[in-house]
């Protein structure tokens, strides 16, 4: 720690000693945005073993390290920003690994892209630290929260910011098991526990993707280095040849897991089980986007393979317009809003997939603080649901809490949230001026510019049938008639100050960063493409590339007409869906759950989410299991542990027995093994020579 | 400073550690002596050792400066003498360390204990450092004689008393192997020095005397290591000694004596390599099967660990027979990783006994995970390194034996290491289960863990886990250390086919 901090304070005066003419950027401290999230999950991991009463020091220590971080990752996105085209800055602390070729630093690497990211991250983590202080006030694990919440973040930020693939792995590693501890943080109730075991497991198969993928690139390249590998990936690899279509291929199995896109999408639905504001920093705003921020990363290898492009932005299109049809239907307020979640992760897919990296990750900074208002505002709302319930002394389990049928009307008991979640809803479903309008926009834009037409198409759909879920989800949450329950009624209330207080820091994220970039062709709008401008020397390699192959990308959509005027379309198309929406449901009466009956026909196929988790529980699971028990009881019972283990240890055990019988404690018998020994060795001599 | 060994008052200079620790070992008994101390407490002798130690560590550093002309001299100054000086200093201090309350609690008060210790390490110095067959035989036997008397320092108890009378027989009987080598060496090649021997013996014209010679050595070393069949004094010496003396013997005893052999072997006679890889070849298979064997059966833990100690001796032959840059560095990086091991599950064992060294045995130690869960843990640290599992020293340290035997194009000994490798995993982890996984017989009762052997715990532990997970550092620091060596051990491995 100390001697990070050292590198990071003495390297820059060396540099600049060397080079005192060229003003670069020199990062400040970078060390202490990995490093304060960790000494956080120290000291709340010491009070949640030592002292879990003390809670103030956690809710002092928790948000406050990530503030710090968020504080020194502004400071470096300023700095950045100063330089013109600044140039990768690689801080390398200690080599990790050093096998043979193989060269591992431990080494951060601060460049626009690392740096936006760091801040997002930093940014809406602390945000959520804070809700969190609310939210979990009285739960007893409440230190042990906090210590895994200060943990993932660090692991995020590792990923975010390290410089080579084994470390982003160190990260991605990381967040899995944060993400696997904190879904299942109430692991008494089992169906929690499941869930993060799930969790867990279907991302393995995403991570030998990954590994695989690691592998392959140091076999050709003979590094693992971002900036080794980029640079001699055009040079090593043919265009659109096998082998870097197979790496961006396993590379994009692991972000299928650790971004649930299809067909690993299953566990992200389960993992809401988790605390909400879990759910919100981890499944929605951060651990999630990784993969998209690794396909940016890696640009320059997916630029190499067409094929695996097309991969991406198909997968990302499908995913997008299927989980959005899922969410229609759900009722759990949570899940409409992680099958959202599915949805816009595809669309950030999608927008990698075709090379608009600016526009994905533009879309995951937005997404970021909408979904994270979403998710927080689901959270005071099943907050509330839980706590009326209880003093009703009715059941509160998560079923009754969270299920939409039972809540309605809530705008009069709490305004404030009422009002946030409107404005994280209108930023989904893109309405101008709000973030959503614009990232979502460029998304759409950028994939009718490249002339794919039918995945435009399937955008355009998605976008609206985005904003018809979530005018659904708002309509059946806080407008209509209430259908908590007379008792219960009585004991709705809006959300502690703190929690409303991050609800709307979120909410004023979501209205304004999406005026970060601001596209030239908007009419009326000065064009402010400050995002574009500023990601362009981390995307300008790949993007070269693209455009070297496949030319440049078109000024029309596949049917004509500019940015400009399909932007007013699709915003235009939301607002109507939403006001449509918005009249045929709020008239409709909704039965509170345990009266409703299970929805039929199509409505019961997206109700059960297309049996996709009973397909794969018949297909995969089963009969993987018949294997197990064959492989448990015939193979390693019988055969491994019966005859070979056991067998060949009951034969050691015995040699040892015998030898030892030798050592008699006589010391005649040592002094003849000894003569013996030395007789053999001298006439085994003595006939050498 | 500049070291000329033509002018023969030099090798005080030459010698300053050595001389240092003399001195101070010396001053030591005389304070033994006249002072007025509790007969019950030497803790303060103990202390004196531990200064005069430091003061030979500060020599040693000093010598790190010292540049050679020429290099007839008996005595060597190059990185391998300074390295394994400085792990023969460490090795003492920690067993002075875990002494302090084991030398209380038996009675064993008399401040000699720590002076002999001092005398010991002087032999290990000169022993590891010299250059001459003369100088090494006397190293050998100031420290063998020293030894004797620490295993029977116990005088009341018959178990010590047997021990060392069977070590000193033993060990007498195989110094007369060792001198009688020695002496057909120089009868072949006409001088002690051995870089001046390997100019005079070469391969074409080997005579039978040279070869009987190198074979005595063989042995008169593989006793000293415990190499099998030579192995046999080793259970019984290490069970009966003291326990601090047994972690000495296991650690640091070794370590010079291995240190030697690998001089001579390597230095003196890198050329032979091809007459003389067979021999060592069959005894470090021999040396890594056996012991393996026989502490799968091995009731007492002591019992136990001395087989261990004794398949370790196996591994290092490996590292021996490689015979080339990275065996020999492999082989440092395994001296200190296994010192650290070996004398920390000493020191573990050593408080558990209790007085009187009654509890030894495995069944003791059923339940300890959770009625002494930190003696559990560190004992576990130490067992799962001496098993060579990772992240620990004893799992690098194996690694890099196997690579360099690998290099050198050997392939069924490296099995055989995996292999019996494997077969230990039974025994180590046999007694990890017995203190996770058993219920608890007797309850021990409360421990006494004395301030000082807590440190040499925490630094052995230190040591330990350091070496599992950033080897870099220490091993480019061995592989420096025995540079001055290498040119030898590169024609060896240019040489073979």
């Amino acid at each position: 720690m100390v001697g990070a901090t050292l590198i990071d304070l003495v390297l820059p005066l060396a540099q600049e000693a060397a080079e005192a003419h060229e003003p670069g950027f020199v990062p400040f401290l970078p060390s202490w945005i990995v490093l304060l999230p960790f000494l956080g999950f120290v000291m709340n991991g010491a009070v949640a073993y030592l002292a879990p009463e003390r809670r103030r020091l956690v809710s002092v220590v928790g948000p406050g390290v990530l503030g710090l971080a968020f504080v020194i990752a502004a400071v470096n996105l300023v700095l950045i920003a100063r330089v013109h085209d600044a140039e990768p800055v690689i801080r390398s602390y200690w080599t990790w690994i050093e096998v043979g070729h193989l060269r591992i630093d431990a080494a951060l690497q601060l460049d626009q892209l690392s740096i936006i990211m760091a801040l997002v991250v930093t940014c809406v983590s602390f945000i959520i630290h804070v809700y969190s202080v609310g939210y979990m006030g009285e739960d007893p694990g409440y230190a042990r929260y906090f210590a895994y919440l200060n943990l993932f973040v660090f692991f995020m930020l590792v990923l975010v910011l390290g410089a080579s693939f084994p470390l982003m792995f160190i990260g991605w590693e990381g967040v899995g098991l944060c993400s696997y501890l904190l879904i299942g943080f109430w692991f008494r109730e089992s169906a929690k526990a499941d869930a993060g075991q799930k969790a867990f497991i279907v991302n393995r198969i995403g991570d030998f993707g990954f590994l695989m993928a690691m592998f392959a690139t140091f076999a050709y390249l003979g590094t693992l280095d971002f900036q080794g590998v980029f640079e001699a990936a055009p040079r090593a690899f043919e265009y659109g040849g096998a082998a870097v279509t197979l790496i961006t291929l396993f590379l994009f199995l692991g972000c299928t897991g650790k971004s649930a896109q299809i067909p690993l999408y299953v566990w992200l639905p389960d993992a809401m089980h988790g605390p909400t504001p879990v759910s919100a920093l981890i499944h929605a705003a951060t651990m999630v986007t990784a993969g998209v921020y690794l396909v940016a990363r890696a640009g320059v290898l997916f630029a190499l393979a067409p094929l695996s492009m097309n991969v991406v932005a198909v997968i990302g299109g499908a995913t997008a317009l299927f989980a959005g049809t899922i969410a229609v239907q759900q009722f759990d307020i949570k899940r409409v809003v992680a099958y959202s979640t599915i949805s816009q992760l595809g669309y950030m897919f999608l927008a990698v997939g075709v090379g608009a990296y600016t526009a994905g990750i533009f879309h995951l900074g937005t997404h970021a603080f909408f979904k994270a208002l979403l998710f927080m505002a689901s959270g005071a709302v099943i907050h509330a649901m839980h706590h009326s319930l209880e003093h009703a002394g009715e059941p509160a389990g998560e079923d009754v809490t969270q299920d939409m049928r039972n809540m309605g009307a809530l705008k009069r008991y709490m305004p404030t949230t009422f009002k946030t979640a409107w404005i994280g809803a209108l930023a989904l479903a893109g309405v101008f001026p709000l973030a959503g309008f614009f990232s979502k926009d460029e998304i759409i834009w950028s994939v009718g510019a490249r002339g794919q037409t039918v995945l435009w198409v399937v955008a355009i759909i998605t976008a609206m049938l985005t904003a018809g879920y979530i005018t659904r989800w708002l309509v059946m949450t806080f407008h209509g008639e209430n259908r908590t329950g007379e008792q219960a009624r009585k004991h709705l209330h809006e959300a502690a100050p703190i929690m409303v207080g991050a609800l709307v820091v979120l909410a004023i994220g979501s209205v304004v960063t999406g005026w970060v970039n601001v596209p030239e062709a908007l009419p009326l709008l000065p064009e402010f493409t400050w995002l574009h401008h500023f990601l362009h020397p981390s995307f300008a390699q790949a993007e070269h590339i693209i455009v070297e192959h496949l030319g440049e990308a078109a000024h029309a959509s596949p049917i004509g007409g500019g940015e400009g005027m399909w932007a007013l379309i699709s915003t235009a198309a939301a607002i109507v869906v939403i006001l449509l929406v918005f009249n045929a449901l709020s008239g409709k009466k909704y039965l509170p759950v345990r009266e409703a009956k299970e929805p039929t026909g199509i409505w019961g196929l997206l109700y059960h989410k297309y049996y996709v988790d009973e397909l794969y529980d018949l297909a995969i699971v089963r009969p993987f299991k018949w294997i197990c028990t064959f492989s448990w009881r015939v193979i390693d019972q019988g055969l491994i542990d019966g005859v070979m283990v056991n067998g060949v240890g009951y034969t050691t055990r015995f040699g040892g027995w015998v030898i030892s019988r030798f050592q008699t404690g006589y010391l005649g018998t040592y002094v003849l093994i000894i003569v013996l020994g030395v007789l053999i060795m001298l006439g085994a001599v003595m006939l050498q020579g | 400073m500049q070291i000329d060994f033509s002018n023969h008052l030099d090798y005080l200079w030459a010698l300053l550690p050595e001389t240092v620790l003399t001195a101070g070992a010396v001053l030591l008994l005389m304070y033994d002596g006249f002072s007025r101390r509790e007969p019950t407490d030497s803790r303060a002798v103990g202390w004196g050792g531990l200064v005069v130690l430091a003061a030979a560590v500060v020599a040693n550093i000093w010598l790190m400066g010292v540049e050679e002309l020429g290099a007839t001299g008996m005595v060597a100054l190059d990185g391998y003498r300074i390295f394994t000086n400085f792990l023969f200093l460490g090795a003492a201090a920690l067993v002075i360390f875990i002494s302090f309350d084991y030398t209380s609690r038996e009675g064993l008060t008399q401040g000699e204990f720590y002076a002999l210790l001092l005398f010991a390490v002087v032999g290990m110095m000169l022993l590891a450092g010299s250059r001459d067959l003369i100088l090494i035989f006397l190293g050998f036997e100031l420290m063998s004689v020293a030894v004797y008397v620490l295993v029977g320092f116990n005088r009341r108890d018959p178990r010590s008393a047997e021990a060392a009378l069977k070590y000193f027989l033993l060990g007498a009987f195989s110094s007369a192997f060792l001198l009688y080598g020695m002496a057909m060496l120089y009868g072949a090649s006409g001088t002690t020095n051995l870089a001046e021997m390997r100019g005079l013996l070469d391969g074409a014209s080997l005579s039978l005397i040279a070869m009987a010679g190198l074979a005595l050595l063989v042995i008169g070393f593989g006793f000293k290591v415990s190499a099998v069949p030579f192995h046999v004094w080793t259970p019984d010496a290490y069970e009966g000694a003291p326990t601090p003396v047994t972690a000495f013997l296991a650690a640091a005893i070794k370590a010079s004596a291995f240190a030697a052999f690998i001089r001579i072997f390597v230095v003196a006679l890198g050329d032979l390599h091809e007459y003389w890889e067979r021999l060592i070849w069959v005894l470090a298979a021999l040396t890594m099967i056996v012991p393996n064997l026989i502490a799968l059966v091995q009731d007492n833990i002591k019992r136990l660990l001395a087989y261990s100690s004794i398949a370790h001796a196996g591994y290092l032959l490996v590292a021996l027979i490689a015979a080339n840059e990275s065996g020999m560095a492999s082989f440092l990086f395994y001296l200190v990783a296994y010192t650290a091991m070996i004398v920390g599950a000493f020191a573990v064992v050593l408080v558990l006994a209790g007085k009187g060294d009654e509890r030894q045995r495995l069944s003791d130690y059923a339940g300890l995970g959770w009625t002494h869960p930190w003696a559990a843990a560190v004992l576990s640290i130490f067992l799962v390194s001496l098993a060579g599992l990772p992240p620990t020293a004893g799992f690098v340290g194996k690694f890099y034996i196997l690579r360099a035997a690998v290099e050198a194009g050997y392939i069924i000994l490296p099995v055989i290491l995996v292999v019996t490798t494997l077969i230990s995993y039974w025994y180590y982890l046999r007694v990890i289960v017995a203190m996770y996984m058993k219920p608890s017989v007797a309850d021990m009762g409360r421990v006494a863990w004395g301030g000082a052997l807590r440190v040499a715990l925490v630094v052995c532990a230190a040591i330990t886990i350091y070496l599992g997970i950033l080897p870099s550092w220490p091993l480019l620091k061995a592989r420096q250390s025995v540079e001055g060596l290498a040119p030898v051990a590169e024609q060896v491995a240019e040489a073979r086919p």
